[in-house]
């Protein structure tokens, strides 16, 4: 049996496999609840009372019993030992016939307390000696008197009840004759009493109990519920998505142990909600980042392509002007026309569509190749610190386009160490859960990882969302063209892994690259080839000298005029 | 609970004997009377089976055997009329003979009812002066042959019985007996029954005394009914009792006491008692 389940939206209940018939489940205890006891405490303090009440009223009631017995056997033996002390005592004075001296013999029993009357009756029933000296004279005639007086000389209980216990002794003459007999009546009411006050004692005892019973359920039970309901509210607070609730319980018992359990869970899924936002972040960057560079890369196609075009006639001007203004004019606009190639060969990197030469390459030997390089470009105030692993860590790419990565991060470090600092450039395995696999976009666990880290002065979250950016810098205008960590991400990103930034401002900042391991045989390239293939060439200066059999990279007209410019040009030049 | 200690009811008596000014079931109970001879657990040892004889023979009316603790207590009930049937002393039965009884019977061997006076053996009393300012102890004033005979004998053996001794009643034969051996008294008086009582059941005492002086016999004790007692039962249980003699029984029951046998009297056959009386009242205070 069920109770009804909250309010609320339950965990939906088990449902049989269409497959085929479900497994039998095994069964669960569900304890009933009855209606009238709907909470724990209110169980618990009735539950406690009641037994406490059982228990003492059992133990009363055995008590009773017992002291009843006891003090009923007490009773007749004294009973009895009066009766035979004094039918002993009263011997002599029977065959004397000495009804004074009986009387004060029985007289002086008066002193029990308990003691109704004691009786000396001759063997016809006639009173010789009573308590009750105006009955001496008397007979007895009530019907259990006279069966004594019939009956067998022996002691003897006449009547016994809680009221009244009456003993019969005979009196017996030095000849064993009975000669008279002996009733004793003692009242029971000593007994009755102290029954009573066992009973009372028991009730109280009883109550006591119960109450103490009753508030240590109380107690308990406030605790148990107390604690519970929080559960429950943190549990409800949790289902309206406040997952920074927790339960907090204190002590060691099986609640506290639940609610640590609880608040556990609470916080793996509040883990599990923090690292899908992050993961969902990082995507949203990585699309925001991969719009742009197709954005930037289409631009920088079509750019790349004018400017060709640009310097290529911006060339042959100069070459044809002579010395002067014009001409000076004119080597501007072949410069400007090189600083924008510049720019367009950096955003086409971004949206990686460079044309990459992939080999299989030991990262380790990559970064040491920069080693030199590095330490030129940054300066003696800042220490170069290399950490390769032992074992060889085989990728497949481009090692102009590795360096050229290097190098950027060596000289974004540079600038965050003005004042000095150390440069660690460490290179090691790393193997990735499938999860973070997939988030980053990685085709490999197996990988291998470039860390580099500075000293600097580190980045805040605004400036670190945004670092991968085409043309973000922080850098003073005219001293970067913001495209170093573009170019980055974008060769890693063409290279099958990614780069990950880890910074605080005054803590420093670590590049993490990601790159996939090689296959242990045959260089891999289609890695890199698979990678949508840019249909356009860089911008490269086109320098007398350096054409012999041209081969024409593009289609596009203005191409074609400029090529065909400079080859008349040259061809004038030197009569061919 | 509530029902376990709140509740204390007083029990209520369910019994308690009832008594009636007459008896259940009517029996004829005729009390017999025997003067102190013994104390009452001896009285009864001697003479409730020849009371139960008789009533396992008289068929009907029930004897009852009544003690008495001292003679005055005894002879007060005899005058007041208490007892239907009694055994007194002589001295007791003329004085009875005023409160309306008589005498049907008396107990046999008259010889043997005399006085004894008993000394310690190692006391040197072996002349009647030598008891001379000494005290001499007796049952009672009344005991005939335990009293009587013997101070009417010291009285006239060389002593006044009035001024030459002092004389401590103890209320019993065995208390004046007992009297001697604890040297309480110099002498002690009783008579033949009770001493030879006291030898069997206290020979130890007994052989530290001696009898020293011993009287003249006189009439033995009287059996008397009350005159209101119906004739044929005085006259059926003197008949079982002067029959007694005559069986194995009955004489094995007359030892105890121990007689030879009881004999039918009358008042007349005490009319020597009376003239010793006569005398012995106008001597001795």
């Amino acid at each position: 049996v069920s109770a009804p389940s909250a309010a609320g939206p339950g965990p939906a209940a088990p449902t049989a496999s269409p497959a085929g018939p479900a497994a039998p489940r095994p069964r669960r205890w569900r304890p009933v609840a009855p209606a009238w006891l709907p909470t724990i405490r209110a169980q618990l303090i009735l539950g406690v009372t009641a037994v406490h009440l059982m228990l003492v009223a059992g133990l009363t009631v055995e008590v009773v019993t017992r002291q009843r017995s006891f003090l009923t056997q007490q009773s007749r033996e004294e009973a009895e030992g009066l009766a035979r002390l004094l039918a002993l005592n009263s011997s002599s004075w029977v065959l004397a016939n000495d009804v004074a001296g009986l009387g004060e013999m029985v007289a002086a029993l008066r002193e029990h307390a308990d003691l109704r009357y004691a009786v000396v009756a001759s063997t016809g029933g006639q009173v010789l000696a009573h308590t009750d000296p105006g009955k001496v004279g008397l007979h007895l005639t009530d019907p259990q008197s006279l069966a004594v007086l019939q009956g067998p000389p022996l002691l003897q209980v006449v009547h016994a009840d809680e009221a009244l216990l009456d003993v019969a002794a005979p009196v017996f003459s030095s000849t064993g004759d009975c000669i008279a007999w002996v009733r004793i009546g003692e009242g029971q009411e000593a007994i009755t009493r102290n029954l009573a006050a066992v009973r009372r004692d028991g009730l109280v005892l009883g109550l006591a109990a119960a109450l103490l019973g009753a508030a240590f359920a109380a107690a308990v039970g406030f605790r148990l519920t107390t604690r519970t309901r929080h559960l429950l509210s943190i549990s409800q607070g949790v289902r309206a998505g406040r997952t920074d609730l927790r339960a907090n319980l204190g002590g060691g018992d099986e609640l506290a142990q639940l609610g640590a359990g609880f608040d556990a869970m609470l916080d793996g899924i509040q883990a599990r909600e923090c690292e899908n936002a992050r993961l969902e972040a990082e995507l949203l960057h990585a699309q925001r980042l991969e719009s742009v560079g197709r954005l930037a890369g289409g631009v920088a196609h079509d750019f790349n392509n004018l400017l060709t075009a640009i310097v290529g006639n911006a060339e042959l001007i100069r070459d044809q002007l002579p010395e002067g203004d014009l001409r000076t004019s004119a080597g501007e606009i072949l410069e400007a026309g090189r600083r924008a190639a510049e720019v367009t060969r950096g955003l086409l990197a971004f949206s990686r569509k460079q044309l990459l030469s992939p080999a299989r390459l030991d990262l380790r030997e990559v970064v040491r190749g920069t080693d030199r390089l590095l330490a030129r470009l940054i300066g003696e105030d800042i220490q170069v610190v290399l950490r390769t692993s032992e074992e060889a860590l085989e990728v497949v790419g481009n090692r102009a386009q590795l360096e050229q990565v290097l190098m950027n991060l060596g000289t974004n470090a540079r600038d965050a160490m003005p004042a000095g600092g150390t440069l660690t450039i460490e290179v090691s395995s790393a193997e990735l859960p499938d999860a973070e696999v997939a988030a980053r976009g990685l085709r490999s666990r197996r990988l291998a990882l470039v860390a580099v880290r500075d000293t600097g002065c580190g980045m805040d979250p605004a400036t670190r969302s945004r670092i991968f950016d085409p043309f973000f810098t922080t850098k003073e205008v005219g001293k970067g063209t913001g495209l170093g960590l573009s170019m980055a991400y974008g060769i890693l990103r063409q290279h099958g892994g990614c780069i990950e930034v880890q910074s605080e401002p005054g803590r420093g900042t670590t590049f993490l690259l990601y790159l996939p391991l090689a296959p242990a045989t045959g260089p891999d390239v289609a890695a890199v080839r698979s990678t949508p293939a840019p249909t356009d060439a860089p911008v490269r200066p086109v320098t007398a000298g350096a054409v012999g059999a041209v081969g024409v990279p593009g289609q596009e007209t203005i191409l074609l005029a400029r090529v065909r410019g400079a080859l008349d040009h040259r061809g004038r030049e030197s009569g061919s | 609970v509530a029902a376990l200690a709140g509740c204390q009811v007083e029990p209520r008596a369910t019994y308690a004997p009832s008594y009636g000014a007459r008896p259940a079931r009517e029996l004829a109970v005729y009390r017999l009377a025997v003067h102190p001879l013994h104390n009452p657990q001896r009285l009864a040892e001697v003479y409730g089976p020849i009371v139960a004889h008789l009533n396992q023979r008289l068929g009907g009316p029930v004897l009852q055997l009544e003690a008495a603790r001292s003679y005055e207590e005894f002879e007060s009930k005899l005058y007041g009329r208490n007892y239907e049937l009694a055994l007194p002393n002589p001295h007791q039965t003329l004085h009875a003979l005023h409160s309306g009884y008589r005498v049907f019977g008396k107990m046999g061997d008259d010889q043997r009812f005399r006085g004894l006076i008993l000394v310690r053996r190692d006391a040197g009393l072996l002349r009647v002066e030598q008891l001379r300012g000494t005290t001499v102890s007796f049952p009672a004033p009344t005991a005939l042959a335990a009293t009587m005979l013997p101070l009417w004998y010291l009285h006239t053996h060389g002593l006044d019985a009035n001024r030459d001794i002092r004389r401590r009643y103890t209320g019993s034969q065995e208390s004046s007996i007992m009297s001697v051996y604890l040297g309480d008294s110099a002498a002690a008086a009783t008579w033949d029954v009770p001493w030879e009582a006291f030898q069997r059941s206290r020979p130890e005492m007994a052989a530290a005394l001696v009898v020293r002086w011993i009287t003249d016999p006189l009439l033995n004790n009287s059996l008397m009914a009350r005159d209101d007692v119906p004739p044929d039962l005085v006259q059926r249980v003197g008949a079982l009792l002067f029959a007694l003699h005559e069986s194995p029984e009955g004489a094995r029951l007359l030892a105890q006491i121990p007689i030879s046998r009881f004999e039918p009297a009358s008042a007349e056959t005490y009319g020597p008692v009376q003239a010793f009386l006569d005398t012995y009242e106008r001597t001795i205070q």
